[in-house]
């Protein structure tokens, strides 16, 4: 930043217009469209997961109470099916809204997973320090070196683990060392702060200057990691599924749907494009709620 | 004393932000003769360092533009030169040093190279050609085994080096005219004595003239012939430094000489000037100073703002009662 | 940068050991091989004593591994079911893989690099807005709904390029493999340059150099450019991992017949040691390259060499 913007805010600043961190990022939020779209978005896709019921209707889902029928399959969207029948011809849109569930899950539960370990062991590693900081750090760097969805095929092909918390479980194991990095590095940096020295000084025990002065340091950006990598996980179910080692039918995801479809996409493309309209929208909109918090939480790029 | 290099007249700067129109500088005026130093004394956020960029014909437009007044460099008007003229002039006849050498220097190119480059661009020289003027520059300002430091990265020289670097670079091609906004805030107490001594050495040497930007009023007792000091964007008084210090004209100007601690003063609290610079979005009616003046009356509380006017030869002062100020008792 | 090198490389080590620890005990420290056969290969006692033998199941977890890591060494990635050596059919598939990552990796940083710097230099105008949007779209559109979408485009629709297949050679039956594979990396240059160039322009440096009266070109090109690039250095190294990945389903969308597709059959196929084999060379490739990615930065920034 040059001087000029320096003086300039610094002129702003002692004016009666200051504002603390918080509220100008929320008062640049506010202006955002781009974080109104996303918001309105995951309301949307979370009254989709919730209920279901009230987008579609579960018997145009399942052959089992004849709302599938053989002589539909791969009717193109239209009158009878608003955006199309699959194989066994059932409703598309039906089966999209459906599977929203699984694949919001897994990313939801991923996301949760992922921000608990690696932001507990950062936060040890990091205020700690010394011998375990030094053995949980080489242990990151060795997750970082394999790419986690190539970790999540070996392991959910080698090894037989149930289908949608094995997915969520292979994920999380493998991915739980971006959000490490991010809290050790915060606990570090808020540990050298005077506030720190300054409640040890006055005889604050560990946990308590762990919770009260260092992790309301570190929340800010690690939820923003989470939501963003929220988004990332329903993409990896979907890839992980595609490659039919995620999520087994008869339960079903996006990710599945897909799989199913490929081999019509010539002939019926909506089958496939459906879902995978669901799932771009979905990881979209996850992306985009975390970039424009995460600009608006960072001084440095204000216009 | 020679013929002027450098006369700023009437300097508007207003920069167009979200928030409204902030005028950061709001009539500026001063001339700078060859082997002169103008100091430019003033707080942090009084428009000081946009005024030398506004005369180097580098701030970013938008936000900032000139409203108004005239920079005149050897009697050519810079106000309104196309981007192509007015980068020919940088460098080459007027240049600037930063206060923060380690973050005014590119990080990824060595030292070397970056002085070299004005013999190159500016003047066409080969690459082994200006390799070794630059060495030479290097060693003029003072950079010990200057060949073998000449692939150095910024951040592998000390503070004061870095800071003798962009001298280096910015005194290459023997410019009329040198800005140094700040040259010695980031440095340690005894470099910065060295870094105004080299100031004035080269000074002396090729007769430029010098605008030396400062909050530091020592400094400028020792080194500047004229001072203007600067408030909310305003010249509040300028004249020679002796001038200045003898009898000034503006209760502002008193009020910064008064805070410098001195021998006299050593015990009880030194006297500071009460409150704060006002936001340059909203400066107040009248005098901008009137707010902190010990010696504001109602007509420095409405209407407009006083002239600059002269309170005695090659002194000016903006206040409506100058002379006043002046017969009072002075410090010093 | 000599000691820089040996000193990446030794910091190597450890972590080659670790990973590839990682991947044995994903393999076999959680469960078995044995656990995830369908019913007829449990049926097939040939099958269960290849998997037993080439997994060394009947040793302890720990001597599997260093088995695992000897063979490795002495570059035996494992045989298949068939009898075939992977690192002879990983070896004859490499050139292929190789033709369409470097194709890949041109597409993202040629187009990712001039796009983020219009977009930095356009910046609120509608190129900027535009290339914004389209690069979100593509980090967040799975590479094989890219891929369908694309190779029917092209391949069915235009008929501009064979669908499938490599029959056409290079470039014409490459690029549109090597575009899907590149899409989601594409979008983060674009962006990560464009943020990268607008704070470098932001920069104390960028107004010494105006003050030096240097030309506008020659300021965003050495001063601008040059700093901005830094960061993009880095997201490649970050990324090899998911281009790793996207290889995989390119590869077995487009029929390229890579080292990606060899992987993307034995997963359908569920031939665990091929998967384990190939996962092991991607490793051994990812480090290196990091390695690569890491001395390339250090070129570009002094800062890092001298660490």
């Amino acid at each position: 930043m040059s001087d000029l913007q320096v003086e300039a805010q610094s002129a702003q600043a002692a004016g009666p217009e200051s504002r603390t961190v918080a509220a100008d990022a929320w008062y640049q939020l506010r202006r955002n469209w781009v974080f109104w779209v996303s918001v309105v978005l995951i309301v949307g896709i979370s009254a989709i997961v919730l209920f279901p019921g009230l987008f579609a209707s579960e018997e145009a889902t399942t052959s089992l109470t004849g709302g599938c029928q053989l002589e539909d399959s791969l009717e193109a969207p239209g009158d009878k099916f608003l955006l199309g029948a699959d194989q066994q011809g059932c409703d598309v849109y039906s089966l999209s809204i459906y599977s929203a569930r699984t694949s919001v899950s897994v990313g939801l539960l991923t996301a949760i997973g992922t921000t608990l370990i690696g932001s507990l062991l950062g936060l040890l590693a990091g205020f700690y320090g010394g011998k375990s900081d030094s053995v949980l750090s080489g242990v990151t760097s060795i997750f970082l070196g394999l790419p986690f969805v190539l970790g999540a095929v070996v392991l959910l092909s080698s090894v037989d683990l149930p289908d949608i918390w094995g997915v969520v479980f292979a994920l999380t194991l493998l991915s739980w060392a971006t959000a490490f990095r991010l809290v050790r590095a915060k606990t570090i940096e808020a540990k050298g702060q005077d506030y720190t020295l300054a409640a040890r000084a006055l005889g604050a025990k560990d946990l308590r200057i762990m919770f009260r002065h260092i992790l309301p340091n570190a929340i800010g950006p690690s939820i923003v990691v989470a939501v963003i990598s929220l988004g990332i996980f329903i993409g990896a179910e979907a890839t992980l599924s595609y490659l039919g080692l995620g999520i087994q039918p008869p339960n079903t995801s996006w990710g599945v749907m897909i799989s199913e479809a490929q081999n019509a996409f010539f002939t019926a493309p909506w089958v496939l494009m459906v879902p995978a309209g669901f799932l771009t929208v979905t990881v979209l909109a996850f992306i985009l709620l975390g970039e424009t918090v995460s600009d608006a939480l960072d001084p440095k790029l204000r216009k | 004393m020679a013929a002027e290099l450098l006369r700023v007249e009437d300097l508007q700067v207003e920069f167009v932000t979200r928030d409204g129109v902030a005028r950061a500088v709001n009539g500026v005026s001063f001339s700078v003769a060859p082997g002169e130093t103008v100091a430019v004394l003033g707080e942090s956020g009084s428009g000081k360092s946009v005024t030398a960029q506004a005369i180097m014909g580098i701030l970013d437009t938008p936000p900032a533009r000139i409203a108004g007044g005239s920079i005149r460099l050897l009697g050519r008007e810079l106000v309104g030169l196309s981007e192509d003229e007015y980068r020919l002039i940088r460098g080459e006849q007027i240049a600037m040093i930063f206060q923060d050498a380690l973050s005014a220097l590119n990080p990824v190119a060595s030292v070397g190279k970056q002085i070299a480059e004005m013999f190159q661009i500016h003047r066409g020289a080969s690459r082994q050609d200006a390799k070794d003027q630059a060495i030479q520059v290097m060693t003029q300002v003072g950079i010990p085994a200057a060949a073998s430091r000449y692939d150095s990265f910024p951040h592998q020289f000390s503070g004061g080096m870095r800071q003798r670097a962009m001298i280096a670079m910015m005194i290459a091609l023997k410019p009329k005219v040198l800005i140094a906004d700040e040259p010695t805030t980031a440095l340690d107490v005894t470099i910065q004595a060295q870094i105004i001594e080299l100031l004035q050495e080269l000074q002396s040497e090729t007769d430029m003239g010098l605008i030396l930007i400062t909050h530091d009023l020592g400094v400028v007792a020792e080194v500047a012939d004229h001072i203007t000091v600067m408030y909310a964007g305003r010249t509040m008084e300028e004249g020679p430094v002796d001038e200045i210090y003898r009898s000034t004209a503006n209760p502002y100007t008193r009020g910064l000489l008064q805070s410098i601690p001195t021998i006299h003063s050593a015990e009880g609290r030194l006297p500071a000037i009460p409150g704060l610079p006002p936001s340059l979005f909203a400066l107040p009616e009248g005098c901008a100073f009137h707010p902190r003046c010990p010696n504001a009356k109602d007509r420095c509380r409405q209407g407009e703002a006083p002239e600059l006017v002269e309170v005695a030869d090659r002194h000016r002062s903006r206040c409506w009662y100058a002379e006043e100020v002046m017969r009072s008792d002075n410090l010093r | 940068m000599g000691r820089f090198v040996v000193r990446r490389l030794l910091q190597i080590i450890p972590i080659f050991f670790g990973v590839t620890f990682l991947v044995y005990f994903l393999v076999s420290a959680l469960g078995s091989p044995l656990d995830t056969l369908s019913p007829q290969q449990k049926r097939n006692p040939a099958y269960l004593e290849y998997l037993t033998e080439q997994f060394n199941l009947n040793d302890p977890f720990i001597v599997q591994y260093f088995k695992y890591i000897g063979n490795v060494f002495t570059g035996d990635l494992g045989t298949t079911f068939a009898g075939e050596s992977v690192t002879e059919i990983v070896i004859t598939r490499m050139p292929v893989t190789a033709t369409l990552a470097g194709t890949a990796l041109v597409i993202e940083l040629v187009l990712g690099i001039v796009i983020g710097v219009v977009a930095a230099r356009r910046r609120g105008k509608l190129f900027d807005n535009a290339s914004l949007v389209i690069a979100l779209i593509f980090i967040a559109i799975p590479v094989f709904v890219l891929a369908f979408v694309l190779q029917w485009l092209f391949g069915i629709k235009l008929g501009w390029v064979v669908p499938t297949g490599i029959s056409e050679g290079w470039p014409l039956s490459y690029i549109v493999p090597a575009f899907v594979l590149a899409a989601g990396s594409l979008a983060y240059v674009i962006r990560i340059t464009r943020q990268s160039l607008l704070e470098t322009l932001n920069t104390d440096f960028i107004r010494t150099a105006r003050a030096k009266g240097l030309p506008a070109g020659t300021i965003l090109r050495r001063y601008g450019l040059r700093n901005s690039l830094i960061p993009v250095v880095v997201f490649l190294g970050l990324d090899i991992g998911a281009l790793m990945t996207g290889a995989v389903v390119t590869e077995g969308i487009f029929n390229v017949p890579g080292i990606g597709q060899q992987l993307f059959t034995s997963i359908k196929q569920q031939e665990a040691v091929v998967i384990v084999g190939i996962v092991t060379l991607f490793v051994i490739i990812f480090q290196l390259l990091n390695l690569l990615v890491d001395v390339i930065s250090a070129a570009l920034d002094p800062r890092i060499r001298y660490e």
